[in-house]
């Protein structure tokens, strides 16, 4: 029970828990032909990056996924691997929704099909959710936005020929 | 040609907050929560290395949201009865009924609430998918001897242990359930 709000608890601890924190301590090189960091030439080299293959000293040395990763090649994963990414737009679920919400406002769908159909064009080039990858919404949002212009321009071309 | 491998498996169903739901999967060496407005998904990683605790306590939404949602069906409940006293069609009234009384069944089913929060080094957060009791022991059930397997090294071996003092309070006892 928690001594400060009295509210029961269950506490499931890890060796993490109370193991010491690891701080990284660079050596500092100590013959002039020693392989030094590549960010910093006091530090002696004790890795490579596995991405660019630099050289790394305690410091500069990120352990990301399993693999050693200086901090430039771990920015560029955020911009491209799947490892960092924080956040997606999800523009398969935007033009699904472009295309089946103004239905209940049919009229709404004069707008809102073309948006729905550039939304496909758009997003169809970036990246999904790292957690799908499927294409089925786009498709979706698609062929239903087409099914609408098409019913569009039925609707104006009648008016045009009766006129 | 072979389908590559999931990166991710699912660990719960999405569940529902205030505009937005999130669910929570596993990795190779990481959990990922995901939030999501429907458009939009945020992904927070916690790497199995770096968990130090799981904090599992008491909610008290089931209670509530059956109290709540037993309110309901009572007052759907009632017009059904005097409908089928009066000898006319509940028809209409039950259309308020059904869907009250699914919802409190299907609350029931789910079991008991609970809040589970993670703690690393760094941060401690609610894991909001994980709100049952009965859920919630799966997944730890799963989870804590791949945290365990990922912190071998940190665990210190009884050779190299340092002895406790004698006069030392014993440690509080851990708790699964």
């Amino acid at each position: 029970m928690c001594r400060s709000c009295q509210t029961d608890f269950s506490l499931i601890a890890f060796p993490a828990l109370t193991a010491p924190s690891r701080s990284a301590k660079p050596k500092a090189v100590e013959v002039e032909e020693g392989a030094t960091c590549f960010f910093h030439d006091q530090n002696s080299a004790e890795t490579v990056c596995s991405g660019c293959g630099r050289y790394l000293c305690a410091v500069c040395n990120i352990d990301f996924g399993g693999e050693p990763k200086c901090p430039a090649c771990v920015a560029a994963d955020r911009r491209g691997g799947s490892e960092a990414i924080l956040h997606r737009i999800l523009y398969d679920r935007i033009a699904l929704g472009l295309a089946v919400l103004p239905l209940l406002l049919w009229p709404l769908t004069l707008v809102t099909a073309p948006a729905a159909l550039g939304v496909v064009a758009y997003g169809w080039r970036q990246p999904a959710s790292i957690l799908s990858k499927s294409r089925a919404r786009f498709v979706i949002a698609g062929v239903l936005a087409s099914v609408q212009l098409g019913g569009w321009v039925f609707f104006f071309g009648t008016l045009w020929v009766n006129r | 040609m072979a389908k590559a491998p999931r990166p991710y498996q699912r660990l719960t169903r999405s569940q529902l907050g205030l505009a937005t739901y999130s669910s929570l999967w596993l990795a190779k060496d990481h959990l990922l929560l995901v939030e999501s407005s429907g458009f939009h998904e945020s992904y927070h990683r916690f790497y199995l290395r770096d968990i130090k605790a799981f904090v599992v306590s008491d909610s008290d939404r089931f209670l509530y949201s059956n109290i709540i949602v037993g309110l309901l069906v009572v007052i759907a409940g009632v017009p059904v009865v005097m409908r089928i006293v009066e000898e006319e069609s509940p028809l209409v009234p039950l259309f308020f009924l059904v869907p009250s009384l699914i919802v409190l069944i299907a609350n029931l089913i789910l079991g008991r609430s609970c809040r589970v929060d993670i703690v690393t080094a760094l941060q401690t957060r609610r894991l909001k998918p994980l709100s049952r009791r009965r859920r919630t022991r799966k997944v730890l059930d799963r989870l804590e001897p791949l945290v365990r397997a990922a912190q071998a090294s940190l665990a210190p071996s009884p050779a190299t242990a340092p002895p406790k003092p004698a006069t030392e309070a014993p440690p509080p006892t851990l708790q699964t359930g």
